[in-house]
């Protein structure tokens, strides 16, 4: 059975804690206040258990890195940069996505750090809840997970959430909460996305049903599989069929077919820190292709190739797309 | 019955309609057809080996290209280890060469571990090891490497954040 999820922060606090009990330094003191820490909330006592693991990454494999060969290699294993084919090495560098966790300083960082399950920009996270719901968050994303005997209830604060729902043993309903809207799935696959308070609800229905209710409207409108829609205090509107890319976030991808270069740009700009932006003059140019999402520096090489644009770099964090220069 | 196909008939025609794109998605990332030509056969080996239904798929070459780039992925840090691998035995002439199958398995084991600690420095991992092999305190491996106790310290966390991240997230 799948466990509770742990929160950034009780992790972070783990992983703190754990690295002290490894110097060889810890004191009676803190080996004291770690057990308290440990006995103060049952979710501490599941991340510190599954910080007991983390040796036997290495541990498990002593023998084989006994082998001073095997042990250098490991260590000297890196992906240098050089000729097009080593461009894939940037799919790895999660490195730098993953200080955005520990340094970001998001309008929406606080309240990341008070939800149950968060991810900074330019991280993503699948999580299986007690019940079977499977969610996977996108970039810059924050959701509650209020579950009582009488209702499952999932709240999405800001950004973008994908639900596959299981089937509750128990069986409570199943609520979707944002800013705009309630939603009620009948047995489903779906994605809600939700910038922030004010800027309306974005719901795309992968397979099964959803049933949408506005605070403040009497009736309810339900939206087929295949289809998205816009929800907003007017309601529901902008019924069509499902943009084929909606979710290829999940695999990592932002897929675009014949995708207006702003629409595009727009969407990379989510998954990255700092600013990015695309000049008027190329925003219609069209874009067809896969581009892994973890890696932007390789998409504005791909850009560059594949359009009449150039990348011009105001500092690190301000990049703009912008027509290419002649000559 | 009628048209319901059945699983290995869904992967044929999933095969037959989008090989060919697939060998010039993974062909133009590549710039080898041979090696193009493999990965493409073993993505739909891997599609079948996971039998999960491929009938009613809405986006087949995302789909295709999500699987694709998980072995472009494992095929790519395979490479890194046999490299780094290579070079380790060459700066130790007196290491004993392991036989083919050794080293075989040898690299496979090492490739495992290398997808926990993606992202580490050298250095990152030279610290990592250092304690969690050798049991050294971090103030010996700082003493070791000429770095403050400090600077061993967050090596360390960001060591354990990213196995962590591997494990659990």
């Amino acid at each position: 059975m799948p466990e509770a999820p742990i929160s950034p922060r009780v992790r972070d606090q783990a992983l703190a804690w754990f690295s002290l009990t490894q110097s060889g330094d810890i004191s009676e003191a803190e080996l004291q206040q770690l057990q308290r820490w440990r006995q103060s909330d049952s979710e501490h006592e599941r991340a510190w258990q599954r910080m007991a693991q983390l040796p036997g990454v290495l541990r498990n494999h002593a023998r084989v890195l006994d082998n001073p060969v095997a042990r250098g290699a490991l260590q000297q294993t890196r992906y240098v940069s050089g000729d097009r084919r080593q461009v894939l090495k940037l799919l790895f560098g999660v490195g730098v996505l993953g200080a955005a966790a520990w340094h970001g300083k998001d309008s929406h960082w606080v309240q990341g750090e008070l939800a149950d399950l968060a991810t900074a920009t330019g991280q993503r996270l699948h999580r299986t809840l007690a019940d079977g719901t499977q969610l996977w968050l996108n970039t810059a994303s924050a959701v509650d997970l209020r579950f009582s005997d009488s209702e499952r209830r999932i709240v999405l604060r800001f950004g973008e959430v994908d639900i596959l729902t299981g089937h509750d043993p128990a069986g409570r309903p199943l609520w979707v909460q944002t800013p705009d809207a309630l939603l009620q799935p009948l047995g489903t696959r779906f994605c809600v996305r939700c910038d922030e308070a004010g800027s309306g609800t974005r719901l795309s229905v992968s397979s099964g049903r959803v049933s949408v209710s506005v605070p403040g409207r009497p009736e309810t409108q339900v939206v087929e599989a295949g289809s998205q829609a816009f929800i907003d205090a007017r309601g529901v509107s902008q019924v069509g069929p499902m943009d084929p890319g909606a979710t290829a976030w999940i695999d990592g991808f932002i897929v675009a077919e014949r995708m207006r270069l702003a629409d595009f740009v727009a969407q990379l700009a989510r998954h990255r820190r700092g600013i990015l932006r695309c000049d008027p003059a190329v925003a219609e140019l069209r874009l067809t292709g896969s581009f892994p999402l973890d890696d932007p520096e390789r998409i504005f090489s791909q850009l560059v190739d594949s359009l009449p644009v150039g990348v011009q770099r105001r500092t690190r964090y301000w990049v703009t797309v912008v027509p290419r220069q002649a000559g | 019955m009628g048209t319901h196909n059945s699983f290995e008939q869904d992967v044929e025609v999933l095969y037959l309609q989008h090989h060919g794109w697939l060998k010039g998605w993974l062909q133009r990332r590549l710039g080898e057809a041979a090696d193009a030509d493999d990965l493409a056969q073993d993505t739909f080996v891997r599609i079948i080996r996971a039998r999960s239904p491929v009938a009613e798929l809405k986006q087949p070459l995302a789909y295709l290209a999500t699987i694709a780039n998980s072995l472009l992925v494992n095929r790519w840090r395979r490479l890194a280890v046999e490299r780094a691998y290579a070079e380790a035995l060459a700066a130790q002439p007196e290491a004993v060469e392991l036989s083919a199958e050794a080293r075989y398995l040898l690299i496979e084991t090492l490739t495992e571990i290398d997808a926990v600690l993606h992202g580490l420095s050298p250095r990152v991992r030279e610290i990592f090891l250092l304690s969690q092999l050798d049991g050294l305190t971090y103030k010996q491996i700082a003493a070791q490497l000429g770095l403050s106790v400090n600077q061993v310290q967050k090596a360390m966390l960001k060591a354990f954040s990213r196995c962590y991240a591997s494990l659990f997230e």
